[in-house]
């Protein structure tokens, strides 16, 4: 079965879970932590990838994680299962489809804004409401810093993108300097 | 056996003179051998005209007929080594021609053969001349396509450093600004 099938199986039970109780918003964020500091640890994902662990010193780490990392009984069990059913690798996927399904099942929309110096809180507020003018739903903005760009910004929202770096406006006029010589 | 029938009289004359030899005088010594001679020698000529004649006529004849045939034989002979050293000599005359002939299509050949080379090789030089002046014009072409392209990345380069040193805090609010204004427009 394919991973992405897996991921979406299993985020799609425990988004049910979550509306069911409505805390899926709750759900989604203590798992953008957890999957935080699995990608910030390689230790971590070692641990969970090297058959030599035993399912019980995963979990074992797993709690000792949790004790850190405060979430909720459902998604602590949540955690759990998967590693009981060595899962935990898909983590990652299952975030996302996790996200996805909570957007559609809410009529919201992500969008992934890059910029080279964060934006302050109420431009942020501004992107979101532009955004939410263009795309007819609610947006939740996922900002990232990417020192590449130079300056401005760079929104990936529903299969399309609004580049206005910096990087963007250079290689344009690099394109142009090329054309103009040929 | 015909041939050989006048020996018994030659053989009885022969004989007669030998009798005669012996006997007589002085007188008819002197005279009388001479005159049985010579009619013994008549005789012995009669009998050899009267035998031999025919056969001597018949050899003459052969004779004479062989050499007829010899000399017709030599004449046709002579002929053909006339007709025969004539077309030898209309051959080596022709020959002479030919050979003439064949020296001056060879000459001529060879015009052609030194024209066409010289040709080709002319032609040779003018198309590894174009084909030389076809791979300068390309690789200056891309010489000078690589040089704009530095240029233009140096351009480019350069711009991403100075703007990278000018860029302040107010400038990337600025940005964020403009940025979020396009993107009312389009809303």
């Amino acid at each position: 079965m394919a991973a992405s099938t897996v991921a979406q199986r299993y985020a799609k039970a425990l988004l049910d879970i979550g509306v069911e109780r409505k805390i899926q918003d709750q759900i989604g964020r203590e798992l953008d932590r957890v999957g935080m500091v699995f990608s910030q640890t390689p230790e971590l994902q070692e641990l969970f990838r090297n058959p030599k662990f035993k399912v019980a010193a995963r979990k074992g780490v797993l709690a000792e994680l949790l004790k850190q990392v405060m979430v909720s009984p459902v998604t602590r069990n949540f955690l759990f299962l998967l590693t009981e059913k060595d899962r935990i690798s898909s983590l990652k996927n299952i975030i996302q489809a996790f996200h996805a399904l909570a957007d559609e099942s809410s009529g919201r929309i992500r969008a992934q804004v890059t910029v080279a110096s964060a934006l302050s809180e109420p431009e942020l507020a501004r992107l979101r409401s532009v955004l939410g003018k263009l795309t007819g739903r609610q947006v939740v903005v996922e900002p990232r810093e990417d020192p590449r760009l130079i300056g401005g910004v760079v929104t990936r929202i529903g299969g399309k993108v609004y580049d206005g770096s910096v990087r963007a406006q250079l290689a344009t006029l690099h394109a142009r300097l090329r054309e103009s010589s040929i | 056996m015909r041939r050989f029938a006048f020996l018994p009289a030659l053989g009885l004359t022969v004989l007669s003179q030998s009798a005669l030899a012996g006997g007589g005088g002085q007188e008819e010594a002197t005279f009388g051998p001479v005159i049985f001679q010579g009619l013994n020698l008549l005789i012995l000529l009669g009998i050899i005209v009267h035998f031999a004649k025919a056969p001597l006529r018949r050899s003459l004849a052969d004779r004479a007929a062989q050499v007829t045939r010899d000399i017709d034989e030599a004449a046709r002979l002579h002929g053909e080594a006339r007709a025969r050293l004539d077309e030898y000599e209309a051959k080596l005359a022709s020959l002479q021609k030919e050979a003439d002939d064949l020296l001056t299509d060879m000459k001529r050949e060879g015009e052609h053969e030194k024209e066409r080379l010289i040709a080709d090789a002319k032609a040779d030089a003018e198309r590894i001349r174009r084909e030389a002046e076809r791979a300068a014009e390309t690789e200056i072409a891309r010489a000078k396509a690589r040089l704009e392209a530095e240029i233009a990345q140096h351009a480019v380069t350069a711009a991403e450093r100075i703007i990278r040193e000018k860029l302040q805090p107010a400038d990337h609010r600025r940005l964020a600004g403009e940025y979020l204004n396009r993107l009312e427009e389009r809303a």
